[in-house]
């Protein structure tokens, strides 16, 4: 399997864990995933890539798509990552600048849903 | 090392593996691990781009025939160049063949080119704009030590072309 997409509520939050690889053609699962969540009325949502082996930009479209989509809800996209090929790919788009970016699920949920200076 | 050539047909789901058969490759031709996470990104938003060009492309057929061959995938190693070589850019005359309504391929060439390592993505589209481009290659290029992209030429081929110094 390549990429592999489940969810639970966790702490008044959707924590959608992603594991395997995010591409141009395993990239429709996840935004399937989060369209539903949003759907279902769930705004608040942490989507964790500590186990995503790969992510290029179609990847980021997704989440980018997200984001959108629960803003408009006034609601909030956590990341949960650490691996450096992984946040590389966000730092050379500019996009750590608008996701709220994490060590932990822990951390994430403990984050207030509009990110601060602090959580850039 | 002999260049090596894949090729697949425009399905998102062959991008996977071009990025495993390049970064292969690279890791043979000497290209540092601490690279090697920036080639596989590189090559895959490079195939992906290609993939998507076809997708989005409005032209009915293939203006040319890419390497047909029987299978879904193929993967072959050429000893036509000698080691060291660095050879022409050009699409090589396996691209521009035949005219006529085979199927669409993408073509992807390993070289090891002296300092360089050079990966060449060749898709048969045409001109085709896509939203995203801007995203794509500003990520290659920032991944990859030299970019260069040969626009759609009269046969409806475009060729991006990425390098990596050998350490």
């Amino acid at each position: 399997m390549d990429l592999s997409v489940t969810s639970r509520e966790e702490g008044g939050r959707s924590i959608v864990s992603v594991v395997g690889e995010i591409d141009v053609y395993t990239a429709p699962a996840l935004r399937e995933r989060i369209n539903d969540l949003v759907a279902a009325g769930h705004y608040r949502l942490v989507v964790d890539l500590s186990k995503v082996d790969f992510m290029d930009s179609t990847g980021l479209g997704v989440l980018v798509g997200g984001l959108n989509r629960v803003r408009t809800q006034d609601g909030s996209l956590h990341l949960v990552c650490t691996q450096e090929k992984i946040l590389k790919v966000f730092r050379i788009t500019g996009l750590t600048k608008v996701f709220p970016i994490h060590a932990t699920v822990d951390e994430a949920l403990a984050a207030p849903d509009s990110p601060t200076a602090a959580d850039r | 090392m002999p260049p090596v050539v894949l090729t697949f047909s425009p399905a998102a789901e062959h991008v996977r593996t071009a990025r495993l058969v390049v970064v292969a490759v690279a890791r043979r031709a000497g290209v540092g691990e601490a690279r090697l996470e920036d080639v596989r990104l590189a090559v895959g938003e490079i195939c992906a781009r290609a993939v998507s060009r076809c997708a989005s492309s409005t032209q009915a057929t293939s203006p040319v025939a890419v390497v047909p061959v029987t299978t879904a995938l193929g993967v072959a190693g050429s000893a036509m160049s000698p080691a060291g070589s660095s050879g022409p850019l050009a699409p090589p005359e396996t691209v521009a063949a035949a005219h006529g309504s085979t199927p669409w391929r993408i073509r992807v060439e390993i070289q090891d080119a002296g300092p360089l390592v050079r990966v060449m993505v060749t898709d048969p589209a045409g001109a085709v704009e896509l939203p995203d481009d801007p995203v794509t290659m500003a990520v290659a290029e920032a991944l990859a030590d030299t970019l260069s992209i040969t626009r759609a030429q009269s046969d409806g081929c475009e060729t991006v072309e990425l390098g990596w110094q050998l350490a």
